[in-house]
């Protein structure tokens, strides 16, 4: 799995925040179609807002753009207006995920939406400046980041 | 409901389906009592809406035979006859205006998928009760478990049992009914078992049983509980005596032969005579009213002779049986049975059968009696056995024949000789090769299950109506249809009924710990892309392969070409179709 990290992030809106997070995944192992995945996580996020409440959004899309399942997660201090009643994203992590997958698909959402659930982790969260502890509180630290953008 | 309620919900149902989930044989035995109860209900609703009828067409004269006979001569006649007018019109109008096939439960069980077509049903079971509310010579059980049996197979439907589970509980509503109509549980269960269904097996036997038992208990509470023919002082035979029952076998088996020709011939003659169905049913409500003139006796289904033949006096006029009235009733009933069941008019031949036994054996009696004075069984007895033999004549159900004698007799010594004869009067007609009395003509060529096995596809047995869900479909709708549907498989179609994907239960139930789980996911992103699916086209077999293939229970059916969702199939139902087709193909090759 590739990773990708973004502790500043600046959107205007979500489709915003959404390509941003996508193109960081283009160059990494695993993703066959760059544009491709941008569009399909769009489209997705078009259908049911992935805002899932308490600052968090979980942009995702099972799509052919790729081969293995990739990750980008990011900060907005500012926040970022995510959900149906603009509600604000601080937190916001796009899952990509091969078509093929369902059951892993929702296990790896599942856990990282639980651990988000947390409050002492969503207030680490906002707080840690280190790429590498924000991943270990999401519990995504053994899939080393394989690029990372700047913190 | 919102969305947290929901997911509780599905969540609780999950949990309860797995620690509780009924089985399969613990919701048909369920469902049987349901169907048992209602089947009595309706029997005695339809007993007591033909009462009413009967005092309606009689002037007020009550029911019976002995109010039957008080009649003027005039009467007599008229009232078979204008009563098989208006049973003949009510047919011809619900022909006329209900454009269904009406179909017999014994056919639904045995060669169908478990339907019986409702508003048909409801047209002949008026039609039935105008029948016998006139007197005409016909049973009226037969209607009342047709009546029983409409109503476990519209159950079947508004649940939408597959059709081998529907056919299963048409089955237990005709035993609720047969239990109900003759008092008789054991043999009811039986006689479903082993007319219609052809086995004897648990699965089926033990939601027969139920239904048979939750109806019979119906029927004592609200009325007479008493065997319908109780014997008194019967004692049990010597073993020459046996030899006597011998006798009444074979002449029962020969009787019963002659009595279901007769039925063919009449229906024969009928059929030449071309005038409207009305005038036929009135042609042979007057044949019966005017056997009736001489012999009021033929009327009805014929219970109070039964009961005046079992109890050794006549029914009219006091005294003894002499062999010449016996023999004249015989021959009157089978003519006057005949003539009402081969004009059309609707009803059983049940009681009627049961008529020429007792009259049969009680002729057997007569003959005995002459030749060996010291004779220690009375007429009864031989009349009881008498009924036993010619219905396990003609009906080619011996088991079921012992069984309902003994529990319309509640007599254990009758058994011993009962089974002798009933045995061997099954065998005596069997060897004239007819077809029994709940014989079905050539099976029709629309039934599935009678079409040769290489012209079956898909889409003759699966089931139509598939649950779908659109892609964009939020978790609650998805989890909204599991919790009211109770399957576990929804199919995601596009706008144009493409199939798209599969929503399975099992992957929401690992991941229902997760609310935020469900409010950041849709159909689409839980929906199985690319699913194995049949062909409408697809022959049975190739079906099979992919269900081994693929280990799924059912799998979805599209049409060809288009990729448009035209239903689903069940792995269970495609088995019991090749089963099914398999056995009714074999004696062929």
């Amino acid at each position: 799995m590739a990773v990708s990290v973004n502790l500043d992030l600046v959107a205007v809106d979500a489709a915003d925040a959404i390509r941003q997070l996508a193109t960081s995944l283009a160059p990494m192992p695993g993703v066959v179609d760059g544009v491709r995945l941008v569009a399909d996580v769009l489209a997705r996020e078009a259908v049911l807002t992935t805002y899932v409440g308490d600052g968090v959004a979980l942009p995702h899309a099972r799509t052919d753009a790729v081969t293995v399942r990739v990750v980008a997660v990011a900060r907005s201090n500012a926040g970022v207006a995510f959900g149906p009643k603009g509600e604000r994203a601080h937190l916001i992590v796009l899952v990509g995920c091969p078509r093929q997958d369902v059951s892993a698909y929702l296990t790896f959402s599942k856990l990282l939406l639980r651990r988000l659930r947390l409050p002492k982790v969503r207030a680490e969260l906002l707080t840690v400046k280190e790429p590498a502890r924000f991943l270990q509180l999401l519990e995504l630290n053994d899939e080393a980041p394989a690029g990372s953008a700047a913190s | 409901m919102n969305e947290g309620n929901l997911f509780f919900l599905l969540r609780a149902w999950l949990w309860l389906r797995r620690k509780a989930r009924p089985t399969d044989v613990q919701w048909n035995l369920a469902m049987a009592v349901v169907v048992g109860v209602m089947g009595a209900g309706l029997g005695l609703l339809f007993k007591q809406a033909t009462l009413v009828l009967q005092k309606m067409l009689t002037g007020g004269a009550g029911a019976g035979l002995a109010a039957f006979a008080q009649l003027p001569p005039w009467q007599r006649v008229a009232i078979p006859t204008v009563g098989g007018l208006l049973a003949g019109l009510t047919l011809m109008l619900g022909e006329k205006f209900v454009r269904q096939r009406p179909t017999e439960y014994m056919e639904a069980i045995t060669l169908g998928d478990g339907r019986l077509p409702v508003k048909s049903s409801l047209y002949r079971s008026l039609a039935a009760m105008l029948s016998i509310a006139s007197g005409t010579a016909i049973g009226k059980e037969g209607p009342l478990v047709q009546l029983s049996a409409l109503a476990a197979s519209v159950l079947g439907q508004v649940r939408k049992l597959p059709p081998a589970r529907r056919r299963l509980l048409l089955a237990c509503g005709a035993a609720a009914g047969v239990a109900a109509a003759y008092n008789a549980p054991i043999a009811a269960a039986l006689f479903v078992s082993e007319i219609t269904v052809g086995s004897l097996a648990m699965e089926s036997l033990g939601p027969l049983i139920f239904a048979s038992v939750a109806s019979i208990v119906t029927v004592h509470i609200f009325s007479d509980a008493s065997p319908l023919y109780r014997l008194e002082h019967f004692a049990l035979p010597h073993w020459t005596e046996l030899v006597c029952f011998c006798v009444v076998g074979i002449a029962c088996g020969l009787m019963a032969a002659l009595f279901l020709a007769m039925l063919e011939q009449f229906k024969k003659w009928f059929r030449k005579v071309t005038i409207p169905l009305a005038g036929k049913l009135a042609l042979g409500g007057l044949l019966v009213g005017l056997i009736a003139l001489a012999h009021p006796e033929v009327t009805g289904n014929g219970y109070d002779v039964l009961k005046s033949l079992l109890h050794g006096e006549t029914v009219l006029r006091p005294g003894e049986w002499l062999w010449q009235a016996v023999l004249l009733i015989l021959l009157a009933r089978m003519v006057a049975t005949s003539a009402a069941f081969g004009s059309g008019a609707v009803g059983g031949v049940f009681t009627p059968t049961l008529v020429v036994g007792a009259c049969t054996g009680s002729l057997c009696w007569l003959a005995f009696a002459q030749l060996f004075p010291d004779l220690r069984i009375d007429q009864a007895g031989f009349a009881t056995v008498g009924m036993g033999a010619v219905l396990a004549a003609a009906t080619q159900a011996p088991f079921m024949s012992i069984l309902m004698i003994f529990e319309m007799t509640l007599s254990y010594e009758v058994m011993i000789p009962l089974m002798l004869a009933s045995v061997i009067g099954y065998y005596t007609f069997r060897g004239f090769g007819m077809h029994s009395l709940y014989h079905h003509g050539p099976p029709d060529a629309y039934d599935i299950f009678n079409r040769p096995l290489e012209t079956l596809t898909v889409a003759d047995i699966m089931q139509t109506e598939p649950r779908t869900i659109g892609p964009q479909a939020g978790f609650g709708e998805v989890a909204g249809q599991f919790l009211a549907g109770g399957f576990d498989r929804q199919y995601m179609v596009g706008p144009d009924r493409r199939l798209l994907g599969v929503v399975r239960l099992e992957d929401l139930a690992e991941h229902l710990h997760s609310r935020a789980l469900a409010a950041a996911f849709i159909a689409g992103d839980i929906a199985h892309d690319n699913p194995p699916s049949l062909d409408t086209r697809t022959p049975l077999p190739e079906a099979l392969v992919l269900f081994i293939h693929e280990h799924e229970d059912e799998l979805p059916v599209v049409r060809a070409g288009t990729g448009e969702l035209a239903g689903t199939l069940t792995r269970n139902d495609l088995l019991l179709t090749l089963a099914e087709a398999g056995k009714r193909t074999a004696p062929h090759h």
